[in-house]
């Protein structure tokens, strides 16, 4: 159940058609509706223009292009003289039909003589933001305070937001193209003299060596190029936050960003980091240590609060103290079923309206609140289905799973309750630790980009465990974890303040 | 070839697993009945006689339908099988919270029980053991008709708060089976208006009930064994005179064994620290000379009071307090039987000092 499997890779690659010349090029475009060759100029019929009017910003071509080709005509003899005519930087002249056809696709247009065949000149004029949305808050990583800027599904609106935020030539955008058929481009960014170079050349392996048609988002590449694609916890954090992004270069970790999709993957991740949320560096240092406990604890009661529901009332009575004897008794005594068919039978109602509600249309997820939460409720109660009590611990336990801020590990965590529900209608408290056993041994194997994944907690590294469960001061707090071996250590050095002893207010 | 064989070893052990450890009985708690309360008493004809109480909580949710079994049986191992004639869900022991040893029984000898049924595992020892003046089963009755089960509480807050020495089962055991020590347990009776209330302890020797302190001398003895005790203890000066009444509750106590060898004989430093919570208006408590009178005074009658005690314990031959144990810390030539031959009359000196805290506050 928790053995690891290693994702074999081929390393032959190339399932896509590919044209042999120029003219099967053109002939298999033409095949399109939306692949458009026009004739400009009356005057030299052989000069010929081919695009796909579906990704070039046709404002650009019939404002810029277009008069300026029919103003200058006259001059233009050979390809070569395209860039004194037309006031574009981006035009590169070339020979190679797999450049041309790999241009028409990312936007260009290619203008060539329909009876010199050889040189082709391409023209990118590709609109990028065409058909993509407009705003760029943060949908489903909210936080109160601090920036509320996230990605957008264009790679190049990312890329700026992050160097926008990050200017220093130390940035390192990455590019590899992932896909035999889509060709994605991924960018690996990350810090030089910070990020350590082992997992950079790991990351940059993996996606290269990746065979792959088509990946639709981040994070199915993540799943692509995961150390253990059986496991249910998520190995790379997935976040749509700038502000993440940015931390997570400057302590040293490796960012994949990739065309049309919206998240950032950050790794190596440990487990530890899945609860901590940008929001903690903006609050005092208390108050966010505060509510990394409590995440930390809405996890753990997550996963054991229905198993040790099941457990107590099948097995241990006698932890339970006497004054709840009564009102646990009377709530389950017309429940038909044992605590385990009860628990179950609540657990995949919560998960049932979770998953309707997130597939519903926001307006109607509304009534779903309130059809799901009042009127089931009460009235699986009402029916004797399951008792007063669990009904709270079971609304309880998914309310708080939905405290940890990165969706997949929310996602992780709502799973896990199941095998402990089962362990513990089997064995009781002890199935419970048996498949805690189980739980920490699956952990402490697991591997992000090939650093531990359950660092520092296991293997304990000094000095990371206090973080991990709260966030210092920013004063303490200037050194990149060592465990995850950045080549250079310490971010910043505090200067003590130079106030006068009793103060500046002192008379 | 090699891995898909390992799966299947791992997963042969999972069944086998779930097959030998999962199929133990499960106690779903809505379908057991859960004991409560556990009298024992002595039958006409040298049987045992178990009384049980629990309630029914599928009824109730305050557990105020408190169902009664009655059952006799040769030895206590078998009371769970004959109350379960008379129930529909099986009885569970776990959680019991007193264990009730009628008079008859306790002095006719608790050692049996104590083998058979206490030391279950199933029975925890951070519970509450009680003696009882009447049957275990009348008191068991009277509180099935006050509808309530708070004989655990009514032990415990008594403990904390009042005059009873702390005493758990745990600490029962150990005194039961200590080397130099008598074990002893908090009494329950019933009064004229037949109520249950707590009086005073019942002390065992050997496995027999022998001696019953009342209240006054159990706020004595918690003085010098339980350093928590807030037991008020009343001192009459004057037998005529009503004004003439101290009271003094205690806040804190410690108390020094000092075994002189030469001598034979054994003093007992007590430190106690009181509040004086009532006086004869006479003294007028401003003046530090009379302050040190009140304290003298105190102290003698305490001295005076704690020596009869002792006198008692000794006249009985019984020792909840452990001297022997205390003599045996010290003395390494020490056996059992030529101590306790000696021990009546042992002389024991009683030094009390006293500390007043404040005076006249509490009520």
């Amino acid at each position: 159940m928790f053995r690891k499997k290693r994702v074999r890779r081929r390393s032959v690659k190339g399932y896509e058609t590919t044209e042999k010349t120029i003219g099967e090029v053109f002939e298999k475009a033409k095949k399109s509706s939306d692949f458009t060759t026009v004739t400009p100029l009356e005057k030299y019929p052989s000069l010929v223009i081919s695009f796909y009017e579906t990704l070039i910003d046709s404002k650009v071509f019939f404002q810029s292009v277009l008069p300026s080709l029919k103003e200058k005509a006259s001059e233009l003899k050979e390809l070569s003289a395209l860039k004194n005519i037309i006031p574009i930087e981006k035009i590169k002249i070339t020979t190679d039909h797999t450049e041309v056809e790999k241009g028409l696709y990312d936007g260009a247009i290619v203008i060539y003589f329909e009876d010199k065949k050889e040189e082709y000149a391409l023209l990118n004029i590709a609109d990028h933001r065409l058909g993509q949305r407009e705003t760029n808050d943060t949908q489903n990583e909210f936080s109160v305070i601090g920036p509320k800027v996230g990605f957008i599904e264009d790679l190049s609106t990312n890329l700026h937001l992050i160097r926008d935020h990050l200017s220093t030539s130390d940035l390192i955008f990455e590019e590899v193209t992932v896909g035999s058929r889509e060709r994605t481009k991924v960018v690996l960014a990350y810090l030089d003299g910070v990020t350590n170079p082992d997992y950079v050349n790991t990351a940059k392996q993996r996606l290269k060596e990746l065979d792959i048609d088509v990946t639709t988002d981040n994070t199915q590449l993540e799943q692509l190029i995961t150390d253990d694609s059986t496991t249910p916890f998520p190995l790379y954090i997935t976040t749509e936050r700038v502000d993440r992004v940015v931390n997570a270069i400057v302590t040293g970790q490796v960012v994949l960003i990739s065309d049309k999709s919206s998240y950032a993957v950050i790794g190596p991740a440990t487990l530890m980091d899945f609860f901590s949320n940008p929001e903690d560096f903006y609050l005092p240092s208390i108050i966010a240590s505060f509510f990394k406990l409590i995440r930390i604890f809405g996890m753990l009661f997550s996963i054991f609060a229905t198993s040790f529901y099941v457990a107590i009332l099948t097995f241990h009575f006698e932890v339970i103290p006497k004054d709840l004897l009564g009102p646990i008794i009377f709530s389950r005594a017309n429940v038909p079923f044992p605590p385990v068919i009860e628990v179950l039978f609540l657990e995949v109602t919560i998960d049932l309206l979770r998953e309707a509600g997130a597939r519903l249309p926001t307006k109607i997820g509304q009534t779903l609140g309130i059809v799901g939460g009042i009127v089931i409720g009460q009235a699986t109660v009402e029916a004797a289905l399951t008792s007063n009590i669990l009904l709270i611990i079971v609304a309880l336990a998914a309310l708080s799973s939905f405290t940890t801020p990165i969706y997949k590990m929310s996602n992780a965590v709502r799973l896990l309750r199941y095998p402990f529900i089962l362990f513990a209608a089997i064995w009781g408290g002890l199935g419970i630790y048996v498949g805690l056993l189980f739980l920490i041994a699956h952990l402490a194997r697991l591997k992000s980009f090939g650093a531990p994944f359950f660092a520092p907690l296991y293997p304990y590294r000094r000095g990371g465990v206090a973080v991990s469960f709260i966030r210092p001061t920013l004063t303490k707090y200037n050194k990149r974890p060592w465990y995850l071996r950045p080549l250079s250590l310490k971010r910043y050095s505090p200067v003590k303040d130079k106030d006068p002893e009793e103060g500046l207010n002192s008379e | 070839m090699k891995k898909r064989r390992k799966h299947h070893i791992l997963f042969l052990v999972l069944i086998c697993l779930i097959c030998l450890f999962g199929c133990s009985r499960t106690r779903i708690i809505d379908k057991i009945s859960i004991i409560h309360v556990f009298g024992f008493d002595q039958a006409e004809n040298g049987e045992l006689i178990g009384t049980a109480l629990f309630p029914d909580y599928t009824m109730s949710k305050d557990g105020d339908q408190i169902q009664k079994l009655e059952e006799q049986a040769p030895t206590s191992i078998l009371f769970v099988p004959k109350m379960s004639e008379y129930t529909s869900t099986p009885i569970e022991l776990a959680k019991v919270r007193v264990l009730l040893l009628g008079r008859n029984f306790a002095e006719a000898g608790i050692q049996d029980m104590v083998r058979r049924l206490i030391l279950n595992p199933q029975i925890g020892t951070h519970i509450q053991i009680a003696g009882s003046t009447h049957s275990a089963g009348e008191t068991l009755t009277k509180f099935q008709k006050e509808k309530s089960l708070t004989l655990a509480e009514r032990l415990q807050q008594n403990m904390q708060g009042q005059y009873l020495p702390y005493m758990t089962l745990h600490d029962f055991l150990n005194d039961f089976y200590g080397e130099g020590v008598d074990a002893y347990v908090p009494m329950v009776t019933i009064d004229e208006k037949d109520r249950v209330k707590i009086d005073g302890i019942g002390i065992f020797k050997g496995d027999k009930l022998k001696l019953h302190l009342n209240p006054d001398q159990t706020t004595l003895f918690s003085y010098i064994e339980d350093k928590r005790t807030q037991a008020t203890y009343k001192m009459v000066l004057d037998d005529k005179n009503r004004g003439e009444i101290v009271t003094v509750r205690a806040f804190h106590s410690k108390s020094k064994w000092d075994w002189d060898q030469k001598k034979e004989r054994i003093n007992l430093r007590l430190q106690l620290q009181m509040t004086l919570t009532q006086y004869p208006d006479r003294f007028d408590l401003k003046k530090e000379q009379v302050v040190m009178e009140m304290k003298k005074l105190i102290e003698e009658k305490l001295e005076k009071d704690l020596g009869n005690l002792l006198g008692t314990l000794k006249e009985n031959g019984v020792d909840p307090l452990g001297i022997g144990n205390i003599v045996r810390s010290k003395d390494r030539t020490w056996e059992k039987a030529a101590f306790y031959e000696q021990y009546p009359t042992l002389p024991i000196s009683v030094n009390v000092d006293l500390k007043i805290l404040h005076s006249g506050l509490e009520g």
